[in-house]
């Protein structure tokens, strides 16, 4: 049996290629100021006052921002919360961020 | 991750809290937004199952990883150029080759798909005005550019006619949107969009809007659905393992697109769900919802509109709309979808009521205990969630916190004019059935079909 033969294109979508991004490491954290951020999910508020509990101990004098200071970043409110990040973090001097929570 | 790309885009490192379930997701849109790099801090276990000392434990290992990782060297300088040319072969082969190449590829649903030859793509062209290049959007969560001629690609695979390029077109316009939020769709609650049909396009396409309205058989009902679903797959990125970015821990299958009755729905004196949505009765609507579940198609009963909502609300209320009732208060938009058989809305419009009228009734009918609510909240991972701060905060009418007693009932429905209903199904039966929205993911979008 002859079988037809086919000549197929690719049914996904051009990836839009981005430029990455290389942000400077952050080594010692004693001086530093770290921004908390949550999604306000999977009892996240506990996890980052545990992570920074953890982290105080070995580096008392790291200085940490509350997530309240940035609001809610899943949500209702998540576009304004986002488009102002960049901005109230460098308002608030932060070194570095640390976020949660993916689950 | 969007917060911490947000950061890292602004020149700051970040470190992301993820749950192993979620690491090759976490990277995979890590990567597609532009920061391969980005470090995670793995919370090495099921979050919401943990008890006190697990959790503890957890929680108070993540400060060596985020230390590690926040002192990371900088990742890539720059992604790799990626040259992609749509109208480029990918495979010549017979049939039972094309179909294995893009099962491997990742690129069908699991189904036999039609093989999408240049040919085939160019007829499909032919029923829009579009350059097949524009880019209509960039789709969440890969970010790929949604086209005239991707979409085209997949409605031959799907097994559409040429002719449903303008409902396609309406559709992927649709999902686009950022009010639906398609960046959420691969939840872990395994959401999946329904489509409704509205307007002249139902009898001109052939779609069915009568009995078995929700069984695959009509080819405008499934296809055009198959269509969403294999297009969400293959720009939005919304893959199953051995993909990535579909959460989704049991998932749906695609449904098939609903049309109403518009001539019952007429007959009954109420608007057609397509005015509703704010467009003439001339015009051709496609909207777009997610689903989480369907509700049994419950039979309702009586001559009045009173006897159809007791019925109603027993059958189908407070079982499945409390339970995710509190998503439509912490985003705060819920917009379940009721259909009704022609026969139902015959008789609750004999009583004098109209869509909203109903809607009004059931919210004022189904309620909730706030312990219940709240404990589903809590299962969902919304940790934070309290009718009592929604109270103090005035984002709630104060009847929602009158009391600490758990087994208070609340309304269940604090915005009657998010309930969807839709006139559909066999005209002879007397039934209706719900589908549940998922809140602040995939409310409904409509868009005007260009036929």
């Amino acid at each position: 049996m002859s079988e037809a033969s086919f000549s197929v294109v690719s049914p996904v979508g051009k990836p839009r290629v981005a430029r990455a991004v290389v942000s400077p490491s952050v080594r010692a954290l004693d001086g530093k100021v770290i921004g908390q951020l949550w999604n306000y999910m999977f009892r996240g508020d506990e996890i980052l006052a545990m992570a920074r509990s953890g982290l105080q101990a070995k580096h008392p004098a790291a200085r940490f921002v509350d997530h309240s200071v940035f609001g809610r970043i899943h949500g209702p409110d998540e576009d304004a919360v986002i488009t102002a990040l960049p901005r109230v973090l460098k308002e608030q001097y932060c070194d570095a961020v640390i976020c949660g929570v993916g689950a | 991750m969007r917060a911490s790309i947000t950061a890292e885009r602004a020149g700051i490192r970040s470190v992301s809290i993820v749950a192993t379930g979620f690491l090759d997701q976490a990277r995979a849109l890590a990567s597609a937004l532009g920061v391969p790099s980005s470090a995670i801090a793995e919370y090495p276990d099921v979050i919401m199952i943990n008890d006190a000392e697990q959790f503890a434990s957890n929680s108070y290992l993540l400060a060596s990883q985020i230390v590690e990782g926040l002192a990371r060297p900088p990742g890539e300088s720059e992604l790799g150029t990626r040259s992609f040319d749509p109208h480029a072969t990918v495979l010549e082969g017979s049939l039972d080759e094309v179909q294995d190449f893009f099962r491997g590829q990742l690129w069908s649903d699991g189904l036999p798909i039609i093989p999408p030859t240049n040919d085939r793509v160019e007829m499909f062209l032919g029923h829009c005005t579009l350059d097949p290049h524009e880019v209509i959007a960039v789709l969440p969560p890969e970010e790929r550019e949604a086209t005239a001629w991707t979409i085209a690609v997949n409605g031959v695979m799907a097994g559409c006619r040429p002719e449903y390029m303008p409902v396609l077109i309406a559709l992927v316009q649709a999902i686009a949107d950022p009010a639906f939020h398609l960046e959420n769709a691969g939840s872990t609650a395994g959401l999946e969009p329904v489509v409704i049909i509205s307007g002249p396009v139902i009898k001109a396409l052939g779609f069915n809007f009568g009995a078995g309205v929700g069984r695959l058989g009509r080819q405008a009902n499934t296809s055009i659905a198959r269509f969403l679903r294999l297009y969400m797959r293959n720009v939005a990125g919304l893959r199953i393992p051995p993909g990535t970015h579909d959460m989704a821990t049991f998932g749906l299958s695609f449904i098939v697109a609903i049309a109403e009755d518009e001539d019952a729905a007429t007959a009954a004196g109420w608007t057609t769900y397509g005015e509703e949505r704010g467009y003439s009765r001339g015009s051709s609507v496609a909207t777009v919802l997610t689903t989480a579940g369907i509700s049994q198609a419950g039979a309702t009963a009586g001559a009045d509109a009173e006897s159809h909502l007791r019925d109603i609300v027993n059958e189908i209320g407070e079982g499945l709309w409390a339970k995710v009732a509190w998503v439509g208060i912490q985003w705060p938009s819920l917009h379940p979808l009721l259909i009704l058989s022609p026969s139902i809305a015959q008789a609750i419009a004999a009583s004098g009521w109209t869509k909203a009228d109903l809607r009004k009734r059931l919210a004022q009918s189904i309620f909730v205990t706030a312990g219940a609510m709240e404990s589903a909240a809590w299962a969902d991972g919304a940790t934070d969630f309290s009718l009592s701060r929604f109270v103090a905060e005035r984002q709630l009418p104060a009847r929602y916190a009158d009391s600490d007693d758990p087994n208070r009932l609340v309304p269940a429905i604090w915005n009657p004019d998010g309930i969807q209903i839709v006139v559909a199904g066999d005209p002879h039966r007397n039934r209706v059935i719900r589908y549940i929205q998922a809140g602040g993911q995939g409310q409904p979008v409509s868009r005007p079909i260009d036929l």
